[in-house]
């Protein structure tokens, strides 16, 4: 359908070219054409006029050249035929051609007078001239036949100048005859002449009046003023087909400035939907991306609301939407006021976004504008039917591209603090993104390729025997590099990939357990690893067996509790099966001991903080004192970590603790260094 | 005014009855190099015997010195003289009675004429397509396989177009050397125009522009017509009226008149005073008419020199 209007568009644009084009040629062949004619019927009226006065010359003058009119003749009777055969003047001007068809004839018959007359003309001219230039040499009997004669010729002057047969209506030849005398030779000639002359001369003139009085050049009139009506009808015709395209053309043009102008309100329409966003009428982020283009150092705020998400599922959507619209006012309100250079966008669900150019602007100014508006949004109170809303917002400012993610780095970084609104995104926020970004690709390709492995530090009795192994997790990577898994653990838990490790961990425990009967294992789990229903049910099916659940212990992370009952509730379905429990790094944070003694864990492993330094700190040696204490006293077996060297063995083993971990004891060391593994054996 | 100006002068100019025959007229060389070779080819008459040249030979001013002219098998068109080729593009008719308009029509009618070469366009068609070196010359020129007859008369018109006799003596008298006529030629010329031969042979080609009757002065005439004007016309009047001859030449194209019964020149110009002018010229005047004309030989056509 579309290409269909298109073809008739097309159809008609050619249509009108042609037509134009078919109209101008036409035209110009008209006037080109009918010019010509008009141009060769008015020579032939002036060529009719030239031959006529040859005509009369040849009359009047002595001396003649006939060529003259046999040229003329020639001419006209060559454009006669040239007409004749014009097929334009034949077609177009009926009427003309028929007229000029009768002069054709006419002229025909008038070049025939012509040549008839110059038959005449001879003989007369002759005559005339042997008349006048005899009279010296005639001979006359008397004077009165002298003064006769003298008579008749000046009639015959009269006759001939005037053109006039009256003059020679009184000679008579015989009279004539009389009076010469006959033996003079010139007087016979003179005779004979006016003789020829009085036949000839009626003729001659009747010739001359018809030939000049000849209807030729009426015909030739009445061709030309046929010829000139219809040109007259044509123009007239030709004005009203320009006037029929004019408005043609003027209508078209018309309707395509209509057409136009409507495919413009509806691009515009298009470019609206596009560019802007239907909730807040604010400008997009395809808008923002096209707009970033335009600005040579482009700086951008965002502005995120603060846990819009919570708002959206307490309130509902139509509040959610309600709060944004009420933000979009607000900023485009302030910003206006604020930096009336810059244009704000809807870049993301509850992203606000500032662009400007930093020609303008300067960060200071804009970490300024940023926290204004916040303390200002803050300080409102949404309202909503009956809901009462506080916002909180944080910002980020990004100087630098990408824009876009620099900035929403700087919020997400400044999310964590609590005091400050406004994060600046720094270079090595970005580097610590990368960093990220980096580990994360590491251990997702390391689980994915088994590259988790388990290492073994073991932990000694106060008689230096092993008692069991601490398994720790490594990640070894092709190359034979061996890494710590402490700098991923975050990433793991943020992306909710820890209990994969745990997984490994847990079923190299259970081989290590199944290939040495003798060797006792302590294994870390985390509160994520408890809740884990995979897990749980891995432990509850392969760690439950009363030989392996005799020789496992694991271990919890004191600060890492922030559910207590269910953990208790773990803790106890285990024990049944003779598992034990250690907390682990007991003493780091704020330990909550009324709540450890709920546990009813087996061993407390004192944090390391605390024994590295208690050859030399008798603060520390004190707490370790009170806790070795609380858990003699809570039938709890205590172990040292961080045991790095014989000073610190000695204290430790001196304060009473009953186990020991470190360095200066045993590294921690893959499963095929493990010698105690072979020896115990 | 400055237009009519113009005029007036152009008139004066023109004003002399006789004007000199131009040196050069405007052909086209390869139609009349066709038309030359036809010019002298007998096989374009019915029996092979007769060319055009043989009734217009160059020696004698393009006409030949016989009273009359003998056609194909012989035959004879009494009483008609030849007229002369040469010049004669610049007639207004041709043939005595001026039959023809142009010189195609001539060379078609004295082609097809019962006296002259009596063939007809198929026959001439026939006869020319025949010839292999024709049909190469027509090619190059008309650019047709076909030779048909209009080409033919075209061809040899274009020739007669060059048969011109430029620069004899009262020529150049006309274009200012006055010494190129003695005193009797001079006195000549002034008779002839006194006596009002003038009247009739004016123009370029001193006759050829008009029609006359022989003999105004005479009632009757006993000579035999031949084909005059009347022939074409059918009108009483136009009987003994001819085409006027042209005096170009005049010297070397004997003998006279359109029967071709007056083999001097003198008795010539002493009859045409008689019949035309009603005067018996002096003696005198006949001898300075008859010096004046043997003035009025021109130069050969150059064509006819050339090879091509």
């Amino acid at each position: 359908m579309k290409s269909f209007k298109v073809w008739i568009a097309g159809l008609i644009g050619l249509t009108v070219i042609a037509g134009v084009f078919y109209f101008n040629k036409f035209v110009k062949e008209y006037f080109v054409n009918s010019s010509d004619i008009l141009y060769k019927i008015n020579l032939l009226k002036e060529e009719e006029n030239k031959l006529n006065y040859h005509i009369l010359y040849a009359s009047l003058y002595l001396y003649y050249n006939n060529d003259l009119i046999a040229t003329d003749v020639k001419r006209i009777k060559s454009n006669i035929k040239n007409l004749e055969f014009n097929e334009f003047f034949k077609n177009h001007y009926k009427l003309s051609y028929e007229r000029f068809l009768e002069y054709k004839r006419a002229f025909l018959k008038k070049e025939d007078l012509v040549f008839e007359f110059l038959r005449y003309n001879m003989p007369v001219k002759n005559s005339f001239m042997f008349l006048g230039s005899s009279i010296p040499y005639l001979f006359f009997n008397t004077e009165k036949s002298k003064k006769e004669l003298l008579k008749i010729i000046s009639s015959v002057f009269l006759a001939k100048t005037a053109i006039d047969d009256d003059f020679l209506k009184k000679i008579n030849l015989k009279e004539v005859q009389k009076l010469l005398n006959e033996k003079n030779q010139y007087n016979i000639a003179f005779y004979r002449n006016l003789k020829i002359f009085l036949k000839y001369f009626p003729k001659y003139k009747i010739y001359l009046e018809t030939i000049l009085n000849y209807p030729t050049e009426r015909y030739l009139n009445a061709a030309l003023k046929s010829f000139l009506k219809t040109t007259k009808i044509d123009l007239r015709f030709f004005e009203l087909l320009s006037l029929l395209m004019i408005l043609f053309i003027l209508s078209v043009t018309i309707s395509l400035i209509v057409l136009i102008y409507k495919l413009e309100e509806k691009i515009k329409e298009a470019v609206f939907l596009a560019e802007y966003d239907q909730l807040t009428l604010l400008a997009n982020r395809i808008k923002f991306n096209n707009d970033l283009k335009k600005i040579k150092k482009p700086g951008l705020i965002v502005f995120n609301i603060d846990k819009f998400k919570n708002i959206n599922d307490f309130f509902g959507t139509k509040v959610g939407d309600d709060v944004l619209k009420f933000i979009a006012n607000e900023l485009v309100k302030f910003i206006e006021k604020q930096m009336p250079n810059a244009k704000v966008y809807r870049l993301g669900a509850d992203d606000f976004g500032i662009l400007f150019d930093q020609e303008n602007c300067c960060k200071e100014k804009m970490i300024q504008t940023a926290r204004e508006f916040i303390k200002y949004i803050e300080s409102k109170i949404f309202m909503q039917d009956n809901t009462e809303l506080r916002i909180s917002m944080s910002a980020g400012i990004a100087c630098e591209e990408p824009l876009l993610e620099n900035a929403d780095i700087a919020v997400k970084t400044i999310k964590k603090d609590v005091k400050e609104k406004v994060g600046v995104f720094e270079e090595e926020l970005n580097l610590f993104i990368k960093d990220n970004i980096q580990k994360s690709n590491e251990i997702k390709k390391a689980i994915e390729k088994d590259w988790i492995i388990p290492y073994f530090q073991p932990i000694f009795d106060k008689q230096l025997n092993v008692f069991k192994y601490e398994v720790l997790c490594r990640v070894k990577f092709p190359k034979g590099e061996i890494r710590s898994i402490y700098p991923y653990l975050g990433i793991l838990k943020e992306n909710k990939m820890y209990h994969f490790i745990t997984q490994k961990i847990l079923s190299h425990s259970l081989r290590i357990l199944k290939k040495y009967p003798h060797v006792s294992l302590s294994i870390n789990l985390s509160i994520e690893d408890v809740i884990n229903k995979q897990i749980k049910e891995y432990i509850f099916k392969h760690f439950v067996e009363y030989d392996i659940a005799k020789r496992v212990t694991f271990e919890i992370l004191e600060s890492d509790i922030s559910d207590y009952e269910m953990l208790e509730e773990f803790v106890r379905m285990l024990k049944k099966y003779k598992i034990e429990f250690a907390i682990d790094d007991f003493g780091s944070g704020y330990s909550n001991f009324a709540r450890v003694l709920k546990l009813d864990a087996d061993y407390l492993k004192i944090d390391g903080s605390l024994i590295k330094n208690i050859d030399k700190d008798e603060h520390s040696k004190l707490i370790v004192e009170t806790i070795v204490d609380f858990a003699k006293k809570s039938d709890m077996k205590t172990v040292a970590e961080f045991v790095h060297s014989k000073e610190v063995f000695e204290i430790t083993k001196e304060i009473g603790i009953d186990y020991f971990q470190g360095f200066y004891l045993g590294e921690p060391q893959p499963e095929e260094k493990c010698k105690f593994f072979v020896k115990n054996k | 005014m400055k237009k009519f100006l113009i005029l007036a002068i152009f008139v004066m100019l023109n004003a002399q009855p006789i004007v000199p025959i131009p040196e050069h007229v405007d052909y086209n060389k390869d139609k009349a190099f066709i038309g030359k070779i036809l010019f002298f080819d007998p096989n374009i008459s019915r029996d092979g015997k007769v060319s055009c040249a043989s009734c217009h030979e160059p020696q004698f001013g393009g006409a030949d010195n016989k009273q009359f002219s003998i056609g194909v098998f012989g035959r004879i068109d009494k009483p008609m003289n030849s007229p002369p080729a040469f010049n004669a593009v610049f007639n207004y008719r041709q043939f005595w009675n001026g039959r023809a308009k142009n010189l195609q029509e001539q060379a078609r009618m004295a082609n097809q004429d019962h006296f002259e070469m009596d063939m007809t366009d198929a026959l001439l068609e026939k006869r020319v397509n025949a010839n292999p070196m024709y049909k190469k010359l027509f090619k190059n020129v008309y650019k047709s396989d076909y030779i048909t007859a209009d080409m033919v008369y075209d061809a040899i018109a274009e020739f007669e177009k060059a048969l011109i006799t430029p620069n004899s003596r009262f020529d150049k008298y006309l274009k200012g050397d006055k010494k190129a006529l003695n005193e009797e030629e001079k006195r000549g010329y002034f008779l002839f125009k006194a006596y009002g031969c003038v009247t009739c042979h004016n123009g370029v080609n001193m006759g050829g522009n008009s029609f006359q009757k022989l003999g105004v002065f005479f009632e009757k005439i006993s000579l035999p017509r031949g084909r005059d004007r009347y022939e074409v016309t059918k009108r009483e009047e136009d009987k003994y009226v001819y085409k006027v001859p042209s005096l170009r030449n005049i010297a070397v194209t004997p003998p006279y008149m359109h029967n071709g019964n007056v083999k001097n020149l003198k008795k010539a110009i002493v009859l045409m005073g008689k019949y035309n002018l009603g005067i018996d010229l002096p003696e005198k005047d006949v001898d300075a008419i008859y010096a004046f004309f043997q003035a009025l030989t021109g130069e050969m056509p150059k064509i006819l020199n050339k090879e091509r």
